[in-house]
């Protein structure tokens, strides 16, 4: 939710794009440095993290079935297991390098701030290298003057996900 | 040049799976994972002589919809003809090969090639080609070169599947018993099922017969996916392999099933489904009670089934019905595709729980598929160690679990691995038969 504390009177109309790609740079870092709860504290609470498929990007998660549709308690037990050592697929654990660019962003009709961003997560695992390609499509709140995901949406531009496959880590 | 070793390699069923039932012994050589000329002869005498899961009629809807899907290495065309019938081409030109359908799907009256404009229509015919008048004015040049259809196309209520082998018997006799448990999962509604939009399509860098052993294996649940349960149990639900049956059917199907060990979307409640799923539940079940008859409506909703159809088909009646098509790529790369189906008058706020629930497992970002992958591509990468070893055992995996007590007339248990035997031994009677186009390899 939008919160307006005291005199500070700052919505989404006054967050700049440095801002926005401070968050995202953040975001990047704690990911890539394995601090789960640091980064589910990025949520507000009832949020959502999303992959669509290729072909059923173009529909809600509702009616198309995604990679990852993971509602707030679905986000929560993703985190739990991913500090489990018994996610197999994630211990070890995966190691990203993430860039981000082409950061654009905008003030929705419903109030939210949608940002859009190409990215790049390089994910080293078993030895091998794999690239991944895609962009994002968030939507972010202000929860006491900081920024939040309300959804967190990354979609891939590739028809499959190649060989080193999985999507154990966050994309 | 094939050797006459080499020719001996494949012929011997003795040489992939050593059976001793009296000692308790059933291994499978890890070479059937690896070898090239296995993969080879796979490509000869299983996809290219056994009838193969396509598609699901839902997927192309309306006529002149089609889709560019791979089966058994070759490209088809996937297609619904301007007369509503389905129909499978090789994608690719009669005239100099180029692959004619470019876009994974869409809807097209007609297919023309852009090499040279050749153009086609959907039942396969060559209606226009620039230039006609450099080639012979009989009919039978155009009849020549049409499209190439697939050799046998089926249909079994909308599951739509192919064989490559014109000489094959049919679908029916192919499948056996197993035709009915595709048939429980058409019979979910009297709506009829299709497939939602949205496919998981992604790899494993493991043979294929891995995934196959995987899928029929409960013994590995527990062990393996104890995070998946943690969630389920934090949701005020729990489910184990415990109680499950499998049966062992013809050429080479298998099926496993359970009764009451998950929720059902539609029919059997779990508390992340929701209040008003619950409640909608009753009715739905009512419904189907009285469409059906008390067995058959009960064994689809009480039970929940999977079915692996050899080669290609893992038919997931769990939680949510999950389609799985397995396309082997390499020795050690196999795609894989998984379709989500439901009823095609399930209301949103159920077919929202329905993907939410299946996604949440299935797939390469649910929690608990990719424990699966990293336990197939694991195997994949560590059997290496032993290759080339000749000392007793050490180049086999062992999958004797449950032989002694089923050898007494014991059940066959979910969290045995009868059924992985009943698949290797159809397997290794398939790749070790001659065939028509080449024997022996």
């Amino acid at each position: 939710m939008t919160s307006v504390t005291g005199t500070d009177q700052r919505t989404v109309e006054d967050v700049t794009r440095a801002e926005v790609e401070d968050f995202l740079y953040d975001e990047a870092a704690l990911l890539s440095g394995w601090r789960w709860d640091d980064w589910l504290a990025l949520f507000e609470e009832g949020a959502r993290y999303e992959v669509p498929t290729f072909d059923g990007q173009q529909y809600p998660g509702s009616v198309g079935q995604y990679f990852i549709a993971d509602d707030w308690d679905l986000l929560k037990a993703r985190i739990t297991r991913m500090k489990s050592k018994n996610a197999h697929a994630e211990n070890p654990p995966s190691h990203t390098s993430r860039l981000i660019g082409n950061v654009r962003h905008h003030v929705d009709a419903d109030g939210t701030l949608a940002v859009q961003a190409n990215f790049v997560v390089h994910r080293m695992r078993d030895g091998l290298l794999d690239p991944y390609v895609g962009r994002y499509e968030h939507q972010l709140v202000l929860v006491d003057g900081a920024l939040r995901f309300r959804l967190r949406r990354g979609v891939l531009i590739t028809e499959s996900v190649r060989p080193g496959t999985r999507l154990s880590f966050i994309l | 040049m094939v050797t006459t070793a080499q020719a001996g390699y494949l012929t011997e069923t003795s040489r992939f799976i050593d059976e001793d039932a009296e000692a308790g012994i059933f291994r499978v050589h890890r070479s059937a994972y690896r070898d090239e000329s296995v993969f080879t002869a796979e490509r000869d005498r299983i996809w290219g002589r056994c009838w193969l899961y396509l598609g699901h009629a839902s997927e192309i809807p309306t006529p002149g919809d089609y889709k560019v899907r791979t089966i058994g290495g070759r490209e088809l065309i996937f297609l619904r003809d301007t007369g509503g019938r389905i129909r499978a081409f090789l994608n690719s030109c009669p005239h100099r090969g180029t692959a004619i359908c470019r876009e994974p799907e869409g809807n097209a009256k007609r297919l023309r090639c852009f090499y040279h404009a050749w153009t086609f229509d959907t039942q396969g015919r060559l209606i226009s080609l620039p230039g006609p008048e450099a080639y012979p004015t009989s009919s039978t040049f155009r009849e020549r070169l049409g499209l190439r259809p697939v050799p046998q196309l089926e249909v079994l209520r909308d599951f739509v599947f192919i064989c490559f082998d014109p000489d094959a018997a049919d679908l029916a006799s192919y499948l056996g018993e197993a035709a009915d448990f595709i048939e429980l999962v058409a019979d979910h509604s009297e709506a009829g099922m299709r497939v939602t939009p949205g496919t998981q399509r992604y790899y494993s860098r493991a043979n294929w017969k891995l995934g196959v052993e995987n899928a029929m294996d409960g013994y590995h649940f527990a062990p393996s996916h104890s995070t998946f349960l943690d969630y389920l149990k934090q949701t005020g639900f729990t489910t184990s392999d415990v109680g499950g049956r499998g049966r062992i059917l013809t050429n080479g199907h298998v099926v496993g099933i359970q009764n009451g060990h998950s929720g059902r979307v539609g029919f059997d409640w779990e508390p992340r489904f929701g209040e008003a799923e619950r409640q909608r539940i009753e009715g739905n079940r009512q419904r189907l009670f009285d469409r059906l008859g008390d067995e058959r409506a009960s064994f689809i909703a009480d039970y929940s089934r999977t079915l692996f159809m050899f080669p290609n088909l893992l038919l997931f009646d769990i939680e949510g019905i999950s389609i799985r098509l397995m396309e082997p790529v390499a020795p050690d790369l196999t795609q894989i595709s998984a379709f989500a189906l439901a009823p095609a008058d399930e209301p949103p706020e159920a077919l929202d729980v329905r993907l939410k629930v299946l996604a949440s497992f299935i797939g390469p970002g649910g929690l608990a598929t990719p424990d699966d992958l990293e336990a197939q591509e694991a195997i994949q990468r560590a059997i290496v160690a032993t290759a080339g070893s000749t000392a007793p055992g050490v180049d086999w995996n062992d999958v004797s679990r449950g032989m002694a007590t089923e050898a007494e007339g014991g059940p066959l248990r979910t969290v045995d691995e009868g059924r992985v035997r009943a698949f290797w031994r159809h397997w290794a009677s398939m790749v070790t038969a001659p065939t028509m186009n080449g024997a022996p390899r």
